[in-house]
């Protein structure tokens, strides 16, 4: 009797406990669902980057998604990035970009993600002689149930060019 | 409150460089933060980091750091902090160097309920081969 009441005293607190740590089903974000979207929104990016595609690039970002791109001030909002990707690709004729994720990992909020990677820029230049290797990291939020590139920043690996001559 | 948690953490960063003091930056990253600076490997792991900001010290120290346009989202376990920096720094037996570009750095809230710095990346918005 004295074990059965010792049960029926610890038993409704252990479900108590059990009932507050657990969420309530639905709530918990779709982790592989919401990582396979982004995955999905950064393989549209890669084409469009792949295809020299300014417009298509700048649809990826959110409307107040900042890019870093070296030796240039921020780039904020798509317009600016679209603006900023159609001059490089008019200086350079046979840029591209290629970048492969590392990972990614998603906050327990389920709205916001961090990826990083690497990139390989090659054809730079006007006759595409130049490369550039580097890291990056992107930001992900998600706008109206769309993944949308938040903060996108890029940065060399490459050795430090030399002083330009004047 | 996790900003003001995070906000402390920049504070305590930009203290820890501006007073050169690598141990005290080591205390504000995760065991296995990145550091990732340009024109230079990964950096990976707090003793690693400790390393690394030890031997900028002892190339050029800290003069001055400042940060503007500073953005800080906090979304669950995660907070994203981007701006623009200026980094003064001191070359042994030169001149002052005034080092421009744009960060973003990723906090992650411990089990602890603290916040830590997870990554760091920067880049250089000066003109190519004006240094990083």
């Amino acid at each position: 009797m004295r074990l059965l009441s010792a049960c029926s005293v610890v038993l409704p607190i252990l479900v108590l406990a059990c009932s507050q740590s657990t969420p309530a089903p639905g709530s918990r974000p779709d982790f592989a669902a919401e990582e396979k979207a982004i995955r999905e929104a950064d393989a549209r990016w890669l084409k469009a980057a792949q295809a020299r595609d300014a417009a298509g690039e700048a649809a990826i970002f959110a409307s107040d998604g900042v890019a870093y791109r070296e030796h240039v001030d921020p780039l904020i909002g798509p317009a600016a990035f679209q603006t900023w990707g159609a001059k490089v690709y008019g200086e350079n004729p046979r840029q591209t970009t290629a970048w492969t994720t590392e990972s990614i990992h998603i906050a327990d909020s389920g709205d916001l993600a961090i990826e990083t990677g690497e990139y390989h820029t090659t054809g730079i230049g006007a006759n595409g002689e130049r490369e550039d290797k580097g890291r990056f990291v992107t930001v992900w939020k998600k706008v109206d149930g769309e993944w949308k590139v938040a903060h996108d920043i890029g940065s060399t690996t490459m050795p430090e060019a030399p002083p330009e001559k004047k | 409150m996790s900003r003001d948690r995070i906000d402390a953490v920049h504070l305590a960063w930009l203290d820890a460089m501006r007073t050169n003091d690598a141990d005290a930056l080591g205390r504000l990253v995760t065991e296995d933060a990145v550091l990732m600076p340009p024109h230079e490997a990964l950096v990976v792991g707090r003793s690693a980091i400790i390393e690394w900001f030890a031997a900028v010290v002892r190339q050029a120290r800290t003069a001055d750091v400042k940060v503007s346009q500073r953005e800080v989202i906090v979304a669950g376990n995660y907070g994203i902090e981007r701006g623009s920096y200026v980094w003064t720094v001191s070359p042994a037996g030169g001149s002052p160097v005034e080092l421009r570009g744009n960060f973003l750095a990723i906090h992650q809230q411990q089990f602890d309920g603290e916040w830590k710095l997870t990554r760091n990346i920067w880049n250089s918005t000066l003109p190519v081969g004006a240094g990083t």
